[in-house]
């Protein structure tokens, strides 16, 4: 059945999104998958802002 | 839009064009908006230049009042097909010679490397300023690169003046001629990270001082901020900057402990676009006694490597969240279910708080020890009257939105 996007049948883990800070990387603390967005590198800040 | 007498058009296609719309749109500047579609055919085609050149010069001639600058903003798509933009700005320089064009890039798509579209456009709206050698006045500092002007009672705002020198900001430059002004300046002072890069460009083109001095939530950082700035400016009677400096840290020492005894012990998330020091915030609160449990970010600036390393070893289990990531599309809340102090707009929308300082990006606090000060009375404030964050948060993301932006 088709499902709307946002609507789950199973609780969402919060794994790869969410990390305790001991176990997190410098500069990025989440497993990265392939990413269109530009991370800020040189301010830390996701560049999604102005579109 | 700070720049007096300016005009923006993007020159882009509809799925982008939605977002940049309906920020002019909140800002109700509609008035100094405009923009060109770009459209499949014109990318089949190859005359992405001439609808970018012909768009924006129709668009230049319906306008009521001629600008006196034109932010023009490519794209993305511009780059994909290699578009020739100095034919663009070249062509349209050669028919309205009486504007200035700035040079505007949206382009954040792959883009690993290099300066953001960010860092870029604070760059581009300072590049029409130069200065006759003349004009130049040792006396006059202009402070640029952030989008909000400082808050008269920050450190900057009352050191400068002590020390003999006006300051000028573009936030209160009201025509173009004022805004050129701010080129006349001997020094060039920059607070916000991402206007480092295009402020200093500007202070090397033009021969000028530059001074770095980001904003902060580290007291010995902010002290060797202050020390640097008060040796550079050589202050004329001599005056003694410690005393001033100990006085503005007992100042947020009591301010902070005051926000403390009302806030207690209650749960407070930060996020990145309240301060572009978010986890040097979080270091701040959590050595005065709050109960800081939540960070959202998605990287970690090299200006918060300290405060990092500092909080994996004192705060171990201090939670990071992303805000980019797609499962945070659902893992957010409609209301929190307990009392929670969120410090900014995305850990307001995050934890479904009610209870949140509405501040983005430091807004005026970025002014050394006032900014701590102003901080804990915000979070007072905040955590004291309930606000309904969906009259306050743009609305340009809030959910029920179809697009796939």
């Amino acid at each position: 059945m088709l499902r709307k996007v946002g609507e789950s049948a199973w609780p969402i883990s919060e794994k790869d999104a969410v990390v305790s800070i001991k176990d997190a990387s410098y500069p990025i603390p989440f497993p990265q998958g392939w990413n269109l967005i530009h991370r800020h590198m040189a301010v830390g800040i996701s560049f999604i802002l102005e579109c | 839009m700070l720049i007096p007498e300016a005009h923006q058009i993007y020159v882009c296609a509809d799925n982008c064009m939605r977002g940049v719309v309906l920020t002019a749109a909140e800002m109700h500047a509609e008035d100094r908006f405009s923009f060109v579609i770009v459209e499949e055919q014109n990318l089949l085609n190859g005359d992405l230049e001439d609808l970018t050149i012909e768009g924006t010069a129709d668009l230049i001639r319906k306008l009521k009042k001629m600008p006196k600058a034109i932010l023009l903003f490519t794209v993305c798509i511009h780059h994909f097909i290699g578009c020739d933009l100095e034919r663009i700005y070249r062509e349209l320089e050669e028919q309205f010679p009486e504007i200035t064009f700035l040079r505007c890039y949206m382009d954040p798509i792959m883009q690993k490397h290099g300066p953001t579209p960010d860092q870029k456009l604070r760059k581009a709206m300072y590049e029409s300023l130069d200065s006759e050698p003349d004009k130049m006045d040792t006396k006059q500092i202009s402070i640029l690169g952030s989008d909000f002007a400082l808050d008269q009672s920050s450190d900057l705002k009352e050191l400068l003046p002590k020390a003999g020198y006006t300051v000028r900001e573009l936030q209160s430059c009201r025509t173009w001629e004022e805004y050129k002004e701010l080129g006349n300046a001997g020094t060039f002072l920059c607070c916000y990270p991402s206007g480092k890069y295009g402020i200093e460009l500007l202070a090397k083109r033009l021969d000028r001082t530059f001074l770095y001095l980001p904003l902060s939530f580290d007291y010995e950082e902010i002290k060797k901020e202050e020390e640097i700035l008060w040796n550079t400016l050589k202050p004329e009677d001599n005056q003694e900057l410690l005393p001033w400096i100990e006085k503005k840290i007992s100042l947020c020492e009591a301010a902070l402990e005051h926000t403390r005894q009302v806030i207690g012990n209650t749960p407070i998330a930060i996020d990145y676009t309240f301060h572009p020091r978010p986890l040097g915030l979080a270091k701040l609160l959590l050595t005065h006694g709050f109960n800081v449990e939540t960070v959202y970010l998605d990287s970690i600036s090299p200006e918060e490597k300290e405060a990092f390393a500092w909080l994996k070893e004192k705060k171990p289990e201090l939670e990071l969240r992303s805000t980019v990531h797609a499962k945070m599309r659902l893992l957010h809340e409609e209301h929190a279910t307990d009392k929670i102090l969120a410090i900014g707009q995305k850990a307001a929308w995050f934890t479904g708080s009610r209870y949140f300082v509405n501040l983005v990006q430091g807004a005026g606090l970025q002014g050394g020890f006032d900014g701590i000060r102003r901080t804990a009375e915000l979070m007072e404030e905040a955590f004291s009257e309930e606000k309904d964050p969906k009259t306050l948060i743009v609305k340009k993301g809030w959910g029920g939105c179809t697009s796939c932006i």
